[in-house]
Parts: structure tokens; sequence; C-alpha cells
């Protein structure tokens, strides 16, 4: 098989992922949920009929199913969403984008820190390997990969914002005029300061004890001895060498992280009042706003399968047995 | 047991004996085992050795309040403790020859007159100590019957001599002789009683009753005015108590509700470690399944088993269980079931390749040529092959899906019928723990599901350290 044609393999399964994905989040929605017509929940019992003929025509609820679906599906598929179930209805795709800006920012530095910090910190582990320093190494690790995210954020509120006041625990800036971008930057980065924080946390001991393992397997080859015994630098082996043999499967772990990094971020947003779409998503969920939850659940499936996808081709040009087309 | 099962039988103790051997050096990997036994303990007597029962638990202090043992500490030290006070230990201090009293389980007054002067008057007292800080609150119940009452009504009044020997009053209820049953309360709480004792809103009645430490005598006087000639009746008085609630109490303190937090941590124990346990024993069977059936058999089968294994790990388990346990009200083993459900592509896939490479080892070969059927195969040389492999995996999926469980209830899309850490944690924070301060109760359900999980990983890692011989210590 060429890795022409296990790309294309790959395209096709993401695909059909989404496609039964979206099905189901369809179906779960709009045919099995307990209450399909927002309009029902209307308790105003003057509220005129044709006012609620009215709403149920802009979300297109007096349609047929089938045609109900395809809209669904066009919508997503042109990331525009749709409206939500709101009165008046509001169209999602601008709140969206910048709830999505505000989610990624802090997931994106919170996952590079805790990549580095834990790959570093694994590495280091791993050549000091069976020493007092490798046992102590790995505990932290292994705290921080046991230690639930949420119970490091909420004693990281309670020491911090409840006992100490040093970080806020509510929203992404002050309300308060900003004079200019550096002071509207930093002001961001100080709310930000503690999701971020508690996020690397919680994220760093499972990839010291990933890259550890990996690493204290890589260095027994036979390859490793000879970089040492030709005199190579313990830097050089531990870098250039050992690392760049086990790059590969860290990637894949990289990514096969994605999905609960994602899933993360919903209790994250809500402990500290972050307006991402994690807590969008909470309060659309209790609020019977079906279009958003939909549309979120599709920015989340999407984000996963465009992570495989990327992490397929990547893996392609680090895996010399893959790219000349040996199967795996 | 015929001899060949007897070698086997040594071997097999061989086997696990040289493996307890090395596990035994591993300081992490006791130190996991001895914090599971611990937590299995827990979950097994929990019940048994919580102070309170889980369901309908009474009120022990006051809202909030702090473990008993922060008393170590000078500024909390005189903080009140809990104090309940029995009408039924209650003197006859004065009593009119009309009255006569009896002391049983209940205390019975009998009243008879004959007169339209002869009023009966009784006053119960009960003389106490209060040697703490002033209280929060308190509380006075009591409930009586009153039989026969005939030609009389009947009052109650309920008095405080303070330390200073100040009087309050705090309840005086006139009732009729048709009145046959009651109950009186008090509580400081409430806003009548607040305006009757103390001159604005703000005051707190119990501070201001309860407000130095000393000899306090609380009584109760009921007295009979006849109405009429020859007026008779009796009156039984039940679980009379004067509650003083305490500012400090037990092991953990309180919840907002006033109730026990250690004997809601004992009880949550057990739910906690059997949804990881089913949930890793689930999906790792799952696993184990699907996978030797896509390695062993290929083809078609394989084909389809690896897509729907593609589709499943695509879709975001956390959202979508929030979507389920939402619009469903998923109980606790539905959501078991999911987790598994989601969980067992992962390891399948490893299982997968292991199985595919043993497929075309030699010992397979053979055993197809000495005549094995597929069956017999897969029982008795594959799946004992990927014991590792799955042992790793279920050691991995116990802490997550303790995780997953206690996410979901913290979120409040847990089953609200089982009481659990993660629940635990989101009854704290809805119900104002942090803003309280109310380290007491957030910490230790948290600490709980921390030490659980790493439990498991530690056991984990020292498993993954034996088994992998790659990972084990150079010599």
């Amino acid at each position: 098989m060429t890795f022409k044609r296990h790309l294309i393999k790959r395209i096709a399964t993401a695909f059909l992922a989404l496609f039964v994905a979206l099905t189901i989040n369809f179906l779960i929605f709009r045919v099995f949920a307990p209450v399909q017509d927002p309009t029902d929940l209307i308790a105003a019992p003057d509220f005129p009929e044709e006012e609620k003929e009215r709403l149920r025509s802009m979300w297109g609820l007096d349609k047929p199913l089938y045609e109900q679906y395809l809209i669904y599906m066009y919508n997503l598929a042109t990331w525009q969403y749709g409206v939500t179930f709101e009165t008046p209805p509001q169209p999602i795709a601008p709140e969206m984008s910048w709830r999505l800006a505000n989610s990624l920012s802090i997931l994106l530095v919170s996952t590079v820190l805790s990549i580095i910090i834990g790959i570093s910190l694994g590495v280091f582990a791993a050549s000091k390997r069976g020493t007092k320093l490798d046992v102590f190494t790995t505990s932290i690790g292994l705290f921080s990969w046991g230690t639930p995210t949420f119970f490091i954020q909420i004693l990281f509120i309670l020491l911090f914002s409840y006992y100490l006041g040093i970080f806020p625990a509510v929203g992404v800036v002050e309300a308060r005029p900003h004079s200019g971008f550096l002071d509207l930057f930093l002001d961001v980065a100080y709310h930000a300061a503690g999701p971020i924080i508690t996020l690397t946390v919680a994220g760093f001991g499972f990839w010291a004890m990933y890259t550890r393992n990996l690493m204290v397997d890589v260095l027994t080859e036979d390859y490793i001895m000879t970089a040492e015994a030709k005199g190579a630098k313990e830097r050089t082996v531990l870098f250039s060498h050992a690392f760049r043999g086990m790059l590969p499967q860290v990637v894949t772990v990289i990514v096969n992280h994605f999905p609960s990094i994602l899933a993360g971020s919903v209790i994250t947003e809500m402990l500290f009042s972050w307006p991402g779409i994690g807590l969008w998503y909470l309060e659309a969920l209790i609020a019977g706003n079906h279009p958003v939850t939909q549309a979120i659940t599709y920015n989340y499936m999407f984000l996963v399968v465009v992570g495989f996808l990327l992490l397929d081709i990547v893996y392609g040009f680090l895996d010399p047995r893959i790219r000349v087309g040996v199967r795996r | 047991m015929s001899i060949f099962s007897e070698e086997k039988r040594i071997i097999y103790v061989r086997k696990i004996k040289g493996f307890w051997d090395e596990y035994r050096r591993n300081r992490i990997g006791i130190s996991g085992l001895a914090l599971l036994a611990f937590f299995v303990i827990i979950a097994v007597f929990g019940p048994y050795i919580a102070p309170y029962p889980a369901t309908r638990p009474p009120i022990v202090a006051s809202k909030f309040v702090m473990p008993e043992w922060m008393s170590i500490f000078p500024q909390y030290e005189d903080l009140p403790r809990t104090m309940e006070l029995s009408v039924s230990k209650m003197e006859t201090v004065q009593t009119s020859p009309l009255v006569q009293v009896f002391y049983g389980e209940n205390i019975t007054l009998s009243y008879k007159g004959k007169t339209l002067g002869d009023v009966g008057v009784v006053q119960l007292t009960l003389n106490f100590t209060y040697p703490y800080k002033s209280p929060n609150e308190f509380k006075f119940s009591l409930s009586y019957t009153a039989e026969n009452i005939s030609k009389t009504i009947y009052n109650f009044k309920v008095t405080l001599i303070d330390a200073n020997g100040a009087e309050w009053e705090l309840l005086d209820r006139t009732n009729t002789m048709n009145v046959t049953f009651g109950r009186l309360t008090i509580s400081s709480t409430s806003a009548s009683f607040r305006r009757k004792i103390a001159a604005n809103m703000t005051v707190n009645p119990a501070k201001v009753l309860f407000a130095n430490k000393g000899n306090y005598s609380l009584s109760l006087g009921i007295t009979f005015q006849p109405i009429s000639e020859n007026a008779q009746g009796t009156i039984t008085i039940k679980d009379g108590t004067l509650t003083i609630y305490g500012s400090l109490h037990g092991v953990l303190g309180t919840d907002f509700f006033g109730h026990d937090v250690l004997s809601k941590i004992l009880y949550g124990a057990q739910m906690s470690i059997i949804v990881g346990i089913l949930t890793a024993a689930l999906s790792t069977s799952l696993a184990v399944v699907f996978g030797t059936i896509a390695g062993y058999f290929g083809g078609m089968v394989d084909e389809v088993i690896m897509r729907i294994v593609d589709v499943i790990l695509c879709v975001p388990l956390f959202v979508i269980l929030l979507v389920l346990s939402h619009n469903y009200e998923l109980n606790i083993y539905i959501i078991m079931f999911l987790l598994s459900f989601f969980w067992w592509p992962g390891p399948s896939r490893t299982i997968r390749s292991k199985i595919l490479s043993l497929k075309e080892s030699a010992f397979i070969e053979s055993a197809k040529a000495a005549g094995g059927t597929k069956f017999y195969i897969i029982r008795r040389h594959l799946i004992p092959n990927i014991l590792p492999l799955a042992m790793a995996a279920l050691v991995l999926f116990v802490p997550a899906g303790i995780l997953m469980e206690a996410s979901l209830s913290f979120l409040g899309f847990g089953d609200p019928n089982v009481l659990t850490w993660g629940r635990t944690l989101s009854d704290a924070r809805a119900t104002g723990a942090f803003s309280a301060l109310a380290w007491w109760y957030v910490v230790p359900p948290g600490l709980a599901i921390t030490f659980l999980c790493l439990s498991f990983v530690f056991v984990g890692h020292a498993l993954d350290s034996i088994v992998n011989p790659r990972l084990r210590r150079r010599k």
C-alpha cells in the first residue's frame, strides 16, 4: 500500500466518521430529544399562535425531517451553523468565532507548555534512570497524571482566588477601558493565567511518564550504544539520536490526546467562567439551545478528525516504513 | 486431581511468587497497593463506620462548620460544640399539689382541680453550664399530647435565665381543651423569634441569649387554668430537646445543611471505586474480544471492526455523554456501559496488531498443524499472550473511569441517585462551599478521587516496569 492510497483511505474514513457522528448528533437532538420544539417551552398562555409559527419557520422546524437534516448538514458544512433557539434568534457564527478563539488560546498555550515541560522532564528522568532524581521526577509526573484536572483547578481557585485573592476566577478581562493593545493583552494574560497554569500542571505528568518510558526503551537500542561508543556527547545522544527515534510515537500520542484536551476545556471554562465554547456548550445544553450544542459538537469532531488526518500525514513523513509503502 | 494438573499448579504458584518477589521491590508499586487496600477497606466498611446514616442524615451542627480538631488552634478553642439538652432530664422545681408529675419514658403531668380557683402550676427546670463562645443558632422542639382534658385551658411557657441572671421568655402558648396534641418549636433563625428577642433584624438571637459562658437554666412552665369546677387533664411531654448547634464538628466538619461531611465521604467510596473497576473490566474485555477477532480472522471482519474503531475514536466522548445524560437522565450503569463502548477501540488496536504478529509465529503454526481448532488456539495460545497488554489497559482504564464519572457528576450530569465523590464535590460547589472557604468540604472528596486514581496509576507503573522487559532495570 503506497502512502497516497493510505492517505486517501484515511480521508475517506475521517469523512465517514464525521458523517456518522453528525447524523447521530442530529438524531439525538431533533428526533430523540425530550423537547424538540422550543416553542413548546414558551410558558405565556397568551403567546400568539401565529408568532409561534413564525418562530418555527425561522428555525426551520416546520419543514419535513429530511429537509431539516439537509439544512443542518448544509449549515455545518458552510460553517454558518444557522441561528440559535432564542427569541429573537441570533446567528451562531460570529459568537462561535470569538468563543473558539478564547478556548483555543488557553488550550493551545497550556498544551504546548505541558508538552515542553513534560517531554524535557521525561528525557531527564530517563537519562538519570534508577537514581533518586529519576524516582523523584517520576513521582511528580505520576502525581500530575493521576490528579484530576478539575481538582487542581478547585484548589487553585480556593487558594489563589478566595483565600489570597491573587488571581481572578471570573472572565477574560476586567470591565474597564483599556489604554492600548498592550494593556488589554496583559489583562487577558492575567485572567488566562489561572486556566493555563492549572491545565499545564495537570497535563505535563502524562507527557513526562510517556516520554520517560519510551526513552528508557529507546536507550537500550543498539544504535544508541553505537553513538555512545563513538564518543558522542550525552546531550547529542539524548536529543539527536534517541529523541528522534521516538518522535513518531510522541506525535501519535499528541494527536490521540486531542479529544480529551478538548473535553477538558468544558470543566475548566466552567470553573474559571472563561467564555469559550466549553462554557457555551454547557449553557446551551441546559437551556435547550440545540443548534449551538450541535454546532459545538461539530467543531469538536472536526478538530479531532482533522487532527487524526494531520497525524497520518506527519506520520508518513516521520516513519519511513509508511513513506516507502511497507504495510504497518 | 491428576498429576498433570498438580504440576501445572506448582508452575503457576512459582510464577506468581516470582512476580510478587519482583513487585515487592518496586517502591512506587507497593505504595500504590497500600493506597488501594486502604480504599477497598473504606469501600467495604465505610457504611458501617460512618457515624451518621446516608439517607435523611441528621443536622449535627451549624452549616459549614470546621472540623473539631481545629480547636488545637487557640482562636478556635472556645467555638461551640453541639449541645443537646433533653427535657426528660428536667427537674420539677415547683409544683402545686393539684398536679402530679410522673417521670418515665416521657414526662406525664396529671391535673385535677375542684373549684374554679384551683390553678395548677408546674415548673420543670434544667440547669446547665454553657462553656463556649456564643453559638450561631439553636433550636428547641417538644411535642405533647393531652388526654382527658376537660373544663380547663392549659398553657406552656419556655423561659431561659442566662449567665447574667436575665430572664428571657422564649415561647408562650395557650391551648383550649379541644387541642389534644401539638408541637412547640423555637428556631433562632426564624423571623418571628428574632423580632421577639432582638431589637432589630440584624441581631442574631442566639448570640444575644448565649452571650457569655456560665450557668444557664431553661425552664418549661405548664399552667392549667380551669374554666369550671371539677376540671382535669393529663399532658404527656415527648422528646423535648434544646439543641445548641456547634461551630465545630467531627472529623471533617459539616456541609451547607449541617450534615456530617465524613459520613458522605465514607458512603461515596463504594460507587466511586465500582464505577472505575466495572468500566475498566468491561472495556478491556470488549477490546480483547474484538481485537482478537479482528486480528485472527482478518479480511472483511477485520476491515469492518477497524472502521468501526476509527469512527468511534473520532467521537468526542465527554460532550456526547453530557448530551445523553442531560436528555435521558442516565443511571450509573448505563454511564459505565457507554464509557466502555467508547473506550474499547483504543486498546483493541494494539491487541489486534499483537495478534497479527503472533499469528505468523511458529508455535501457532505448529498448534494448527497438530489439529488445534481456531477456538482452541485463541483460548490456549493467543489470549495468554495478550494478557499483559490487556492488564496494562485495565489498570489505565480504572482511574480514567473514576475520573470520567467524577467529572460528569461534578458538572451535575451524573446519576442523581448515587452518592460518589464527584457528586459530593458538585454539591459543595453548588451550595457555595467555595465562598464559605469550607476547605473541609471541598478538599477531602477531591483528595479521595486523586489518591484513588493515583493508587491505580502507581500499580500500573509498577506492573509496566515488571511486565515490559525493556523497562527493567539494567543490572
